[in-house]
């Protein structure tokens, strides 16, 4: 009888804590940097603290970090997804924001999209981030991952509320402009100029033209006609916008955007 | 018996139909349409002309000279180039002004074509070099030590014999243009190209062009010291050539035309050209040039010949009799040249990465 009390009481346990899933660590998530894996030094914490809540304000979009030892959900996806829903994280009436959840073990992150941040931080936005941050969780260098984070955050968000989205072609361009900028712009305005110096070296040319010798006087334009004969009009599709967002349902029924990388 | 008017597309040569809904002539190859009004005038003026261009000079009649006693004339020739010149018995000189070649034989003198006008020397020798000196300070990579290691092997004023050619032409002219547009919606970029037919056709007369009748100078230097001032051109007199050579022709007036034609070619159609407005394209699709009666002249215009050594090597320089306008080659100095490069690349550079910086590229 006993033996099926407790087997009773911990279904009832687990049914709770699937129905309320933030119920379980509700309390522990409040401030825009939770380091429970102790990632972070109380100072570097405040910094982070400082710098998040200056671009949320700035930008009216939260931005959280969290980190943890392990995993309490199946998936990071869904950890990180639940911690966000379930702890008043978010602005506005859509909860905009995003949260960047690292785990010690398994090595895993996540970063979670929510309200206008799906848009902000589209699937390109997301691969921009990843790229700064994760080069830097391998390292173990926790709070310059964190810093890049937000930098990369501020500018994605920047974007965003330029009416220009990220598409990923910016750092395409800066190539491109670079090595034109460095080699081949100031080569060829050069050449042209040294080339345009160097013909005054040489004076004697042909004349092929008879224009000073033309009397005074003498043209006369006796017919003149202009025949439209058919236009032709070409249609180029335009390149499609890159900012899109795969998004994806919590079980919460928010929708969020977001992905997933192992460090 | 009916005749039946077969039109062509201008564009594909596809035949066309007649559209009763638009009263217009329909291509189904192309899907151009074309007013009636507009494919007669197309029409006529295609039939009319072929492009072929007509040009009829009146012959030359030369008249020799003869001698007026005012100056004793001598021949001259030069044994490295083959040049034959006329001068002053007086005239003492010994270098060739073509070739700079120091054993030029005096002989004498058999007569030569009496010109029909000729343009006195307005500018002397040292008018001449002093302009000389001045075209070489605007020559940008001219070697510093030009100025004192350069040798002037020669300076002579030479009358240059020219043919002088003038007509008033009848001309068509076709062309083919664009007129290009851009627009876009959300989902695609237009691009709407308008093709026309541009048709010019009326007269233009030409006077005075001058062709160098002498084949010892290169044409690029008599043609570069252009233009003359005709307002200044007087009949011959030999009195005029007192102190100076002058040069007989070898290349007749029949062997010039062809070089009087393009220039009058080329300016006719570049004349009309410039009444074709508006479009962002134009080419010329052909063009005819026809007048008779075309008329030519012998003339002799001033010229001073510039022979100099500098480093071995002997540049040739013309200086216009009349208006001092210099022309010739300038020795190049590579070392100057590329400095030059590297500091135009430099501050091009250091430009492009200020704009760079600025629009936060980098």
């Amino acid at each position: 009888m006993k033996r099926k009390l407790s087997i009773l009481t911990l279904l009832a346990i687990i049914t709770v804590s699937l129905i309320f899933p933030a119920s379980i660590s509700a309390a522990t998530y409040t401030k825009q940097v939770e380091d429970h894996a102790d990632f972070l030094t109380t100072e570097q914490e405040k910094v982070l603290s400082d710098r998040l809540s200056d671009i949320k304000k700035e930008y009216d979009m939260d931005i959280v970090i969290v980190t943890e030892k392990t995993l309490t959900r199946n998936t990071i996806e869904a950890e990180a997804d639940d911690i966000y829903d379930y702890n008043d994280y978010g602005v506005g009436s859509n909860n905009s924001g995003i949260l960047f959840l690292v785990c010690e073990s398994p090595r895993k992150t996540h970063f979670t999209t929510t309200g206008n941040a799906i848009t902000a931080v589209n699937d390109k936005g997301l691969e921009y981030l990843t790229n700064k941050c994760i080069p830097l969780l391998k390292k173990d260098d926790y709070y310059n991952a964190f810093l890049a984070y937000a930098d990369g955050c501020e500018f994605l968000f920047e974007q965003y509320a330029k009416g220009e989205p990220y598409t990923g072609s910016e750092e395409k361009v800066n190539i491109i402009f670079v090595i034109l900028a460095i080699v081949l712009i100031p080569l060829a305005v050069s050449f042209i100029i040294t080339k345009i110096r160097t013909s005054k070296m040489k004076t004697a040319r042909e004349q092929n033209y008879a224009q000073n010798y033309v009397k005074d006087g003498s043209f006369n334009l006796a017919f003149s006609r202009d025949i439209f004969l058919y236009s032709h009009t070409d249609r180029r599709a335009k390149p499609k916008s890159d900012d899109h967002s795969t998004t994806h349902t919590s079980s919460s029924g928010e929708t969020h955007g977001g992905s997933s990388s192992d460090y | 018996m009916n005749t039946v008017q077969d039109y062509k597309c201008p564009n594909c040569s596809a035949p066309l139909v007649f559209n009763a809904n638009n009263q217009k002539l329909h291509c189904e190859s192309c899907d151009s349409n074309f007013s009636i009004e507009d494919l007669k005038a197309a029409g006529n003026q295609q039939t009319q002309e072929s492009f072929e261009s007509k040009y009829d000079w009146k012959n030359y009649h030369p008249r020799d000279f003869k001698s007026d006693g005012k100056i004793n004339l001598s021949a001259y020739s030069c044994p490295s180039c083959g040049a034959q010149i006329v001068g002053d018995e007086n005239l003492g000189t010994t270098v060739c002004p073509y070739c700079g070649n120091s054993t030029i034989i005096k002989e004498q003198f058999e007569g030569t074509l009496m010109p029909d006008f000729l343009i006195p020397f307005k500018v002397d020798k040292k008018t001449a070099m002093k302009a000389f000196e001045k075209a070489s300070l605007k020559a940008p990579f001219l070697p510093k030590e030009f100025k004192d290691k350069k040798k002037i092997e020669e300076m002579s004023g030479l009358y240059v014999p020219y043919w002088i050619f003038g007509c008033d032409c009848h001309a068509n002219v076709h062309y083919n243009a664009t007129k290009v547009s851009h627009w876009s919606d959300s989902d695609y970029d237009y691009t709407k190209t308008d093709y026309y037919q541009i048709i010019r056709s009326g007269t233009v007369g030409f006077e005075n062009i001058p062709v160098d009748g002498s084949s010892k100078i290169d044409n690029i230097y008599t043609e570069s010291v252009e233009p003359y001032n005709y307002n200044d051109a007087v009949n011959f007199d030999t009195a005029y050539l007192s102190g100076y050579l002058a040069d007989r022709y070898d290349v007749d007036s029949e062997d010039c035309v062809d070089r009087a034609n393009e220039r009058v070619k080329n300016s006719t159609e570049d004349i009309f050209r410039s009444t074709v407005i508006g479009y962002d394209t134009v080419s010329t699709i052909g063009s005819s040039v026809n007048f008779s009666d075309g008329e030519i002249r012998y003339s002799l215009l001033p010229m001073w010949m510039l022979n100099i050594k500098y480093n071995d090597n002997t540049y040739k320089y013309a200086i216009n009799g009349q208006t001092e306008k210099v022309v010739g080659e300038f020795p190049v100095c590579k070392k100057r040249r590329n400095t030059f490069f590297a500091i135009v690349y430099v501050i091009t550079l250091a430009v492009c990465f200020l704009i760079a910086k600025l629009l936060g590229f980098i």
